[in-house]
């Protein structure tokens, strides 16, 4: 009997023990879309997530191929979709830009990404 | 820092466990007695029951603290802002696991002053109201927040009977093997009279603990992991299979118990022998039961097996 429990507490810990730094909330699509190419400069750009977001924790960032910000700051999620954030844009010209995100999700867990999109009129 | 979560996962939830457990055990197994033989097991079993309530709620004081440091260090994504006072109370304040957690570490302060405090004659039913409070509470953060609307009320109201549940039967095999051991004693031939009728109470209370467990169990188990291929196919899935497996071996021990070693316990004279092997099975019933404590203390920081889509 307890030789069989040393066995199930020893496998216990050795799962315990693997890496265990999957994170929760991911990226479900984005406007403009992951990896897609628009005619024109979009106002925002939003993600939506698999869950809801942790407002304090949760930021994203766009930047140019010179890796210049080219974003209004602080982004936003929108009253009544806590599983939306959106960040405004400056007046982009044709290129393309990188998404970073990172977000935390009302379960405690981080989860950060990238994604580009493309300006081609 | 995954270590410090996962070891204060399951100190929290052993601590709150096993102080519900023995609260709820004194209830429904010692109190409605009124034999002079069981008003002195009440009078000692009151006096461990103290010296467990005030460990359990320094446990699960302690144990909140360092679990909070270690979700801000995962929050922020640096180890260094879990010494950050500003970041902590950003954790605390502006998110709902902090909201929830102000109420659970402020549940084990009043905990720890109930057992200190000269209220002798209320200091139990504080001490069960408590220690309730700090058990479901805990399915007000975690993964049963996730979803939106009535999934996550009815998962949040589901987890919060998953909870209860498991703190009637896990929490009640430690109170349920000191009474075992007072009776294995060489001085225990009061305390078996006493086991004699106890047993069978908590053998009754467990037959509906475990129907609960099953059936929060399963929808949870819907809720989070959604399919058979996401059960073998995932880490979550598969990690969940290994809990309920030791769920399932918990059941037959406690099925051989009650079959076998009950009514030897109740027909024999008073002896020793049957308790004996009672006392064995139902230890070997509790460190599979905190084995489960260990693998819920892992899910807990690994995504549910429905969020891997295909991947």
């Amino acid at each position: 009997m307890y030789r069989i429990l040393v066995v199930l507490v020893a496998g216990t810990a050795a799962i315990g023990a693997a890496p265990s730094v999957w994170a929760h909330a991911f990226l479900d699509h984005a406007s403009p879309a992951v990896g897609s190419s628009v005619p024109a400069s979009p106002r925002v750009v939003t993600l939506w997530f698999t869950q809801d977001l942790e407002p304090a924790f949760s930021s994203v960032t766009v930047s140019d191929e010179a890796g210049q910000r080219v974003d209004l700051g602080k982004a936003q999620i929108p009253q009544g979709n806590p599983e939306e954030l959106q960040i405004g844009l400056k007046p982009l010209t044709p290129g393309t830009y990188l998404v970073t995100w990172h977000v935390v999700s009302v379960d405690t867990h981080p989860t950060e990404g990238t994604f580009t999109f493309e300006i081609k009129p | 820092m995954a270590e410090v979560l996962i070891v204060s996962r399951l100190l929290q939830f052993a601590a709150v466990i096993v102080v519900f457990g023995c609260g709820a055990f004194r209830l429904y197994g010692l109190a409605f007695d009124t034999t002079t033989t069981s008003a002195n097991a009440l009078v000692a079993f009151d006096a461990w029951f103290w010296r467990v309530t005030i460990v359990g709620a320094l446990v699960a004081l302690l144990s909140g603290l360092s679990l909070l440091l270690a979700v801000t260090t995962n929050m922020a994504g640096s180890a260094t802002a879990a010494l950050d006072p500003a970041t902590i109370s950003t954790v605390l304040f502006d998110t709902s696991f902090g909201r929830v957690w102000c109420w659970r570490l402020l549940f084990a302060f009043l905990l720890i002053g109930t057992c200190l405090a000269p209220l002798a004659r209320r200091r139990m039913p504080a001490i069960l109201v408590l220690s309730l409070l700090l058990l479901v509470s805990l399915g007000w953060v975690g993964h049963a927040v996730e979803g939106q609307g009535v999934t996550s009320v009815v998962h949040q109201f589901n987890q919060m009977v998953h909870l209860l549940a498991a703190g009637l039967w896990l929490g009640g095999l430690v109170p349920l093997t000191w009474l075992l051991a007072r009776a294995r004693s060489p001085s225990g031939a009061a305390w078996i009279s006493v086991a004699r009728d106890v047993v069978p109470r908590f053998s009754q209370m467990g037959y509906a603990a475990v129907a609960l467990l099953a059936a929060t169990g399963a929808i949870n188990t819907l809720l989070l992991v959604g399919s058979v291929e996401a059960l073998a196919g995932t880490p979550y899935g598969r990690l969940l299979s290994l809990k309920i497996l030791l769920f399932s071996v918990m059941v037959v021990l406690a099925l051989i118990n009650r079959f076998r070693l009950l009514p030897r316990l109740r027909r024999e004279p008073p002896s020793s022998a049957p308790i004996g092997a009672l006392a064995r099975s139902v230890l070997f019933e509790q460190a599979l039961g905190f084995a489960v404590l260990a693998v819920v203390s892992v899910l807990g920081t690994w995504p549910p097996g429905i969020h891997h889509h295909g991947g």
